[in-house]
């Protein structure tokens, strides 16, 4: 019997598993997909927002400054890749400057620090390549760009060491109550708890109607974007946003934790799935973000994608217990900025759970930080101590992103090991760079086959069944 | 050829790059610079050609047909010959422009060197699908041509069965026949221009000979599948490339090709601050391939994109021999410099500035046009005067021309500018497919130069009569091609004795008749090759008593 079962491996289900480790109890997270953050957290714009945007008095402010803050104090000791930034609001009329001065009152509501807005000199300085029709900017010190994989994979790995546990390719069947405990049928088995938490993204309101009357609905909205070459490395400082409409926080164009550019996104209702770019939907980004920043080289672009937003009917996030069904939770309709939040949230659940009761009482065995050796990142001294240790981390694998044999080898080692190509990448960054994985795919593909195993035809791009060898030639 | 357990701090020419480009530079600056380094990244020298398995190397620098591991290993030979000091594995992290070079190495760690002159010779990348933004779903099956045969020819692992390519450059369409030689079903190759960026040759011999059709004026829009791809959808392009509503159609397919066209990979020249064009992103050069950064110089594909590797190698020759005088003391003697500009008609020339010197007698040019040209002329310009002319038959952006300019010819000028002078701009393009007419007489299209004569074939009694050639070499093509068309067979063979299975590349050791291609590729997949064999040993002899051998392109020795 497990105390509480998570289901649902994006940000917020991994996020509340850390949470969780740092107490004693029997945790545990279903995933759909063989890979945590696979559906909204895989695909977004990277930003740890400040939290101005929600409204003063929302579930959607509290944890946005407290996310916020969270991130920044604790992104370094978990290795996640993370930048303090800052980030520009940036209006083009006398009616856009009003928009900043209630974005401006509505962030000191929220008990956002650092806010500013600047104009003329100042504003330029800070962003050369800005529009010169810009008239003025709130300047949100405290945003940053965060990589939405490793804040997942971080607390995911620390709190598997500390005891907790995630299963893969589980999909969740049906839920019931009997006897106060909960039985959750899955495709591998049946699994039971004395709490379940609803963290299912696009999918929680069909899990929720698995146990309550549906009292929200998810209506999902997907984005695209493109990311530039890490060559355009510059052309922007901080987070850059037009002023936001009914449509969203609209395009704006940023680094990434990585170096690169990101662009994007624009804001279409959508299928749970629709993880496709359109041509409409790119000239749309491309329209926007010239306006804000004139000489941006879109030629640079060496990816587009698509996320699906897990919006939902209601104006707020929905976290809470179930006021139907005791001991159920849910922790749903976490859109925008739900990356930031998350791991707020995730402390909000774990006293909602005590308060439920669910017993405290401390893990010694919590792990609170990892380290990850990132050979790109090292001092020349580290880097020759590093490679004499393992010769591996002198094989590069990955040139573009300059990532190891050795740094492919490691996470093998750590707790959630990769079983796709594209899961190595969102772990070391292997095909990330400007050729895309022309030249390293076939490497990556060997190593995953060699340490599993198997034939290079079993080990997919990403999700089960997308493969990328067929068979052998002869 | 030296292979080391260490290295020392200085160098006088440091070589980045063990392709083509690398080696021949790496050899020619030996000849006359002691310490000469070269570094590559990958496990074995080579670069690219160790998984071009195709032939079609080698004509100018070794007077025969090769294939691509077959010239990597001959070049690989003249540089055991030497002093050089080689490093594979050796994975270049930054350059200065104090021409200090920092890599890393799995035995020797993290190594920084200081070269009095550095090459760089780090070829290009492929497009990919982010750069040319094709629509639609993103499953897996969507590969450059290059990963797609990196997989196929060094792995022996095949992509896919039914296969569309996109893109009609010269990687696709020998991937298009390759796939289908290993059993896969190519759809189509799709074009987005009205004509082939590939040579004629690979167009006849890849695609018609199999069968495949090349549509030009068509491109994918957008791409299906939630897993892995099922189908695209293609559609017909107007005159400025864009879809054209009404058009489209659904192919079903597991696979695609994107053959789109090549990036020169000037990271490093970037990183020290070598003037580059903007417009094809290579770096600016002088005509013995120096950079803007004095000591620093490039060749190969990081210069400019090359059809044919036998040019890369003389570029090499070129950089390795100016490299190895800088490093040497001996700068450049010159009197005066002359710009060479890209004129009408052209997407770029390079070199970009001549030093003209008592020493120098010629001076080569490279370009490429912008567009499908008949009969023209290529004119040197110097302000409003023409200085020179090239006719010529035929121009196409596919293929890099090459024009001679002599001292004295330009020794008055400051700057030239190379332009195109035509009445035939894009005259119609053909794709250069066979027909029959009802009383047997064939058309096709010569393969020996680019100009690609129309031929036409009338056989009479037992004679064939050839017309529409230009010069003798189209009537020995076209009277063997009409009765007897014969192709050398390149394939690959499964070896044995290694932890991995893998393959070697092999060929046939002349042509054989085209209709017996198939059962040739039958009887080579059954053959397993034992470690260690060297290049050039028989695998197959005689095979279907045509007496042609199966011999091995490249040796076996790796260690088991």
């Amino acid at each position: 019997m497990e105390d509480v079962i998570i289901i649902g491996g994006g940000v917020s289900g991994c996020s509340l598993l850390y949470a969780l480790s740092r107490y004693k109890g029997n945790f545990l997270l279903l995933e759909k997909e063989n890979d945590v953050a696979m559906g909204s957290t895989k695909a977004n714009s990277g930003i740890a927002h400040a939290g101005y945007d929600p409204e003063p008095g929302t579930k959607m402010a509290e944890h946005n400054v407290q996310g916020n803050a969270w991130i920044r104090a604790n992104a370094k000791k978990l290795g996640i890749p993370f930048v303090q930034t800052g980030s520009l609001v940036v209006a083009f009329d006398e009616e856009e400057k009003l928009t900043l001065q209630s974005l401006l009152e509505r962030g000191k509501a929220n008990g956002v620090p650092d806010l500013s807005i600047i104009e003329g000199q100042e504003l330029f300085l800070l962003e050369p390549n800005l529009s010169r029709d810009a008239l003025a900017a709130l300047y949100a010190k405290t945003t940053g760009v965060v990589d939405p994989w490793a804040l997942s994979f971080a607390q995911a790995e620390c709190a598997i060491l500390g005891g907790g546990k995630v299963q893969l390719e589980t999909e969740v069947t049906g839920i019931s109550k009997q006897d106060g405990y909960f039985v959750v049928d899955t495709n591998k088995g049946r699994f039971e708890a004395k709490f379940v938490v609803n963290a299912a993204g696009v999918y929680s309101d069909e899990i929720s109607t698995m146990v309550e009357t549906p009292h929200f609905a998810i209506k999902p909205k997907n984005g695209e974007y493109f990311l530039l070459d890490t060559s355009e490395k510059g052309i922007v400082g901080t987070v850059v946003f037009p002023c936001p409409s009914k449509l969203g926080k609209g395009v704006l164009v940023a680094p990434t934790a990585h170096g690169n550019i990101i662009v994007g996104p624009d804001a279409k209702d959508s299928g749970k799935e629709d993880t496709s770019v359109t041509a409409e939907g790119l000239d749309y980004v491309r329209q926007r973000a010239t306006k804000c920043i004139p000489s941006l080289n879109l030629r640079a672009s060496i990816r587009n994608f698509t996320g699906v937003r897990a919006n939902s009917d209601q104006s707020d996030f929905v976290i809470g217990e179930s006021l139907e069904t005791a001991g159920f939770f849910n922790v749903a309709g976490i859109k925008s900025p739900g990356l930031t939040s998350a791991v707020s949230i995730a402390q909000e659940m774990v006293d909602l759970l005590f308060k439920a009761g669910l017993k405290k009482s401390l893990n010694a065995k919590f792990v609170r930080s990892r380290r990850v050796a990132r050979l790109h990142e090292m001092s020349d001294t580290a880097k020759k101590l590093q490679i004499a240790k393992d010769p591996k981390h002198g094989n590069i694998v990955c040139r573009c992103r300059q990532v190891t044999e050795g740094e492919i080898a490691d996470t093998f080692l750590r707790p959630l090991p990769p079983r796709s190509v594209d899961a190595v990448k969102r772990r070391v960054q292997t095909g990330m760079g400007r050729c895309q994985g022309g030249f390293c795919t076939p490497k990556v593909v060997e190593l995953l086959a060699e340490h599993y195993g198997v034939d290079m035809k079993e080990i997919p791009q990403d999700k089960a069944g997308t493969y990328i060898v067929d068979g052998d030639a002869k | 050829m030296n292979s080391v357990d260490k290295v020392d701090k200085k160098y006088g020419v440091i070589v980045i790059g063990g392709g083509p480009g690398g080696l021949a530079a790496a050899v020619e600056a030996s000849k006359t610079c002691d310490k000469v380094l070269l570094l590559e990244r990958s496990p074995q020298l080579g670069g690219i050609l160790n998984q071009c398995i195709h032939n079609g190397f080698g004509l100018h620098m070794f007077k025969e047909e090769l294939t691509g591991p077959d010239y990597a290993e001959k070049y690989i030979e003249k540089l055991q010959d030497t002093r050089v000091v080689v490093l594979t594995q050796a994975m270049v992290l930054e350059t200065t422009k104090q021409k200090q070079v920092s890599f890393i190495h799995p035995k020797l760690g993290f190594v920084k060197v200081q070269a009095e002159a550095l090459i760089v010779a780090t070829g290009c990348r492929e497009r990919t699908r982010g750069a040319i933004g094709i629509s639609g779903a993103r499953p897996s099956g969507v590969f450059t041509a290059g990963a797609a045969q990196l997989f196929l020819n060094l792995d022996a692992k095949t992509v896919g069965k039914k296969v569309v390519i996109l893109g009609s450059g010269d990687i696709g369409l020998i991937m298009a026949r390759r796939m289908t030689l290993e059993g896969a079903k190519v759809l189509g190759v799709y074009e987005v221009m009205p004509y082939s960026g590939g040579l004629t040759r690979n167009i006849v011999q890849c695609l018609n000979d199999y069968d495949i059709p090349l549509h030009l004026s068509h491109t994918i829009t957008k791409i299906h599948g939630e897993k892995r791809v099922e189908a695209v959808t293609i559609s017909k392009v107007d005159e400025n490339r864009q879809p054209i509503a009404g058009t489209e159609h659904t192919v079903e397919c597991d696979t695609v090709l994107l053959s789109v066209g090549l990036i020169p990979e000037n990271e490093l020249n970037i990183e020290m601050g070598v003037d580059m064009n903007g417009r094809t992103n290579t770096p600016v050069l002088f005509d013995n391939m120096e950079t803007s950064v004095p000591g620093v110089f490039a060749c190969g594909n990081v210069a400019q994109v090359h059809d044919l590797v036998d040019f890369v190698s003389m570029e090499g020759i070129k950089a390795g021999a100016a490299a190895a005088d800088y490093a040497n003391g001996i700068k450049p003697s010159y009197t005066k410099t002359v710009r060479v500009e890209a004129g009408e008609h052209l997407l770029y020339v390079t070199p970009s500035q001549v030093r003209l010197g008592d020493d120098k007698k010629i001076v080569e040019l490279f370009f490429r046009v912008s567009g499908i040209f008949g009969a023209s002329s290529i004119q040197v310009v110097s302000g409003d005067t023409v200085i020179k002319e090239f006719k010529k038959e035929h121009l196409a952006p596919g293929e890099l021309e090459k024009i001679v300019l002599t001292k004295q010819q330009i020794a008055e000028c400051s700057s030239i500018r190379i332009g195109v002078a035509s009445q035939n701009k894009h005259s119609e393009y053909q794709v250069p497919v066979q027909t029959v007419d009802p009383d047997g007489s064939k058309h096709f299209v010569c393969t020996i130069c680019p100009k690609g004569c129309s031929l036409t074939a009338k056989v009479q009694n037992e004679q064939v009569e050839i017309t529409g050639n230009a010069c003798p070499r189209g009537d020995v093509y076209g009277k063997q091609e009409a009765v007897f068309p014969m192709r050398v067979v390149t394939s690959t063979v499964k070896t044995e004795g290694f932890a991995h299975t893998f393959c070697v590349p092999v060929k046939t050791t002349a042509p054989i008749p085209k209709d017996k291609v198939a059962k040739a590729m039958q009887l080579i997949n059954a053959v397993v090759v034992k470690n260690p064999a060297p290049r050039g040993a028989v695998v197959l002899r005689d095979i279907l008593g045509l007496g042609v051998d199966v011999v091995l392109t490249k040796t076996l020795s790796q260690p088991i």
